[in-house]
């Protein structure tokens, strides 16, 4: 069959339908795979709440105190009821310590290794299915992970580390915090959330505790909140709101914080807290260090907003093991 | 036949004798100090850390570099205090101690650039080791064996051994005195 230019059959136009319709799904795959998410266009993430509902009976917070930090942990995660009550069977769990510092757990500068590894255990023998411990460090992440002592101790204990520059980033929906800043996407996916702070002096803040720890999730541009750090600091606490938050107190760094770096400064304490109330947990770190809470104005702005309760007197100390 | 010197050739040397004159009056009137030339040539360059070799070290990290805008990346918010005291720039890096028969030891060795040396002698003395002693060869520097801090005109080195296996001053020592012999008075 044959046909001139101007006309042409159902099969030639099948035919062209067809190339078409093929090279528009060529063009529309490849827009979708070279698509990059990781843009501020993208549609702000909402940030979860992790929190479970209340169980009658336990205490807000527990603290543990004793020469060894796994047993402290042990022992005050036991006192809340046990960390199947925090972690079903399944779950993705995300650990956020804080890991910013190229330093020894001898300096203080990050949580112990051996309070987060404890953490880990207890996640997975709780059923976790996947349990990814990160940190967006200051320092170089790779020596930050590794120095601290965390990673091998993460890894013994059946975690898993992301170091920061294997992180992924993405636009989340901070409208109290700032806006613009990126959060990291595996605490988004993640179903349940542990917050695990080091108790230690900070130069701007006064203390880095719980409510603090998370700029560590924040992406570049968290500078800007330290230029109303108490504010942020209770706003950082409204938005994001942990499963379950656990203080160490091993070591405290008492001054020139938060890196650190003079054993001179160090105090050994040797107690964990753990608890559901992220307030309170950051009012019985400020005791740790020293400090009233009632002169640390992120503690006190942060329960005027009914965040939490800043009496320490309602922590229920197991004492000495 | 050779034609007598006149006044047009005096003319023409007069200018010669007029330079030579005021060359030689420059030179013994105002002679340039090359140790200020170089002070003044080091204080207008960044800050610098030691090459490894200079502080026995057996090798050091990429040096890495901060300004105002990207300082609290390094070290959080303890860089508002920095700001506020006039932070310019600052380099750091690690280096790393390699001993036969002994784990090495890694120091971390920061130098901040202030606008004024008030500003880095005000860090100094906040953030000085409260029992630090003097580091014998070095001007204003103090350690307690983990932590050396020692300012310089408008620098402040700070040095942190980040490595276990007890007293690090001979190393944090080695950085500091190599780094004094180099940073701008």
């Amino acid at each position: 069959m044959s046909h001139d230019a101007s006309t042409f059959d159902r099969r030639e136009l099948l035919r062209r339908l067809s190339a078409a319709g093929l090279a528009a799904g060529a063009v529309a795959a490849g827009a979708a795979f070279f698509h990059d998410r990781h843009t501020p266009s993208s549609r702000p993430r909402a940030i979860p709440d992790w929190r479970l509902p209340g169980a009658a009976g336990y205490p807000a917070v527990v603290a543990a105190r004793g020469p060894d930090p796994a047993a402290n942990v042990r022992r005050a995660v036991a006192a809340l009821g046990g960390m199947e009550r925090f972690v079903r069977p399944g779950e993705r769990v995300l650990v956020k310590p804080n890991v910013g510092w190229d330093r020894l757990p001898e300096q203080a500068a990050n949580t112990d290794p051996a309070v987060v590894a404890e953490l880990v255990r207890l996640c997975r023998s709780a059923g976790a299915r996947r349990v990814v411990v990160t940190d967006i460090s200051c320092n170089d992440p790779r020596r930050c992970f590794a120095r601290s002592g965390i990673a091998a101790a993460v890894a013994a204990a059946g975690g898993e580390v992301i170091v920061s520059d294997r992180l992924r980033l993405v636009p989340a929906d901070l409208a109290g915090v700032a806006q613009g800043l990126e959060v990291v996407e595996e605490l988004l996916t993640a179903e349940r959330v542990i917050n695990v702070p080091v108790v230690k002096h900070h130069r701007l803040s006064g203390a880095t505790l719980g409510m603090k720890n998370w700029f560590g999730v924040l992406g570049a541009g968290r500078n800007r909140l330290h230029q109303s750090v108490h504010r942020a600091i209770a706003e950082l606490a409204a938005t994001f709101r942990p499963t379950l938050t656990v203080v160490d107190a091993t070591r405290v760094l008492l001054a020139n914080g938060p890196q650190g770096g003079s054993l001179a400064d160090v105090r050994e304490v040797g107690a964990v807290a753990a608890g559901t109330d992220p307030v309170l947990c950051d009012a019985w770190g400020a005791v740790q260090l020293g400090v009233r809470p009632t002169d640390l104005a992120s503690i006190q702005e942060a329960a005027q907003r009914g965040l939490g309760r800043a009496e320490v007197g309602l922590v229920q100390e197991l004492g000495t093991a | 036949m050779r034609a007598r010197p006149g006044f047009g050739h005096l003319l023409l040397v007069m200018p010669l004798v007029a330079a030579a004159a005021w060359i030689h009056w420059r030179g013994t009137r105002e002679r340039d100090d090359p140790a200020q030339i170089l002070s003044v040539l080091r204080a207008n360059a960044a800050p610098t850390l030691p090459a490894p070799a200079s502080c026995r070290a057996t090798s050091r990290s990429q040096v890495e570099s901060y300004d105002r805008t990207s300082l609290y990346t390094l070290i959080d918010g303890a860089a508002e205090s920095y700001l506020a005291r006039g932070f310019e720039r600052c380099v750091a890096a690690l280096y790393t101690f390699s001993e036969s028969g002994s784990s090495p030891t890694e120091v971390t060795a920061e130098v901040y650039r202030f606008a004024t040396p008030a500003g880095a002698r005000e860090l100094f003395h906040e953030e000085a080791p409260s029992q630090g002693r003097a580091v014998a060869g070095v001007a204003d520097a103090v350690t307690d064996g983990t932590v050396l801090l020692a300012v310089a005109g408008r620098d402040l080195l700070k040095a942190t051994a980040v490595s276990g296996g007890g007293d690090a001053t001979p190393f944090l020592a080695a950085v500091a005195r190599a780094w004094h012999g180099e940073v701008p008075q």
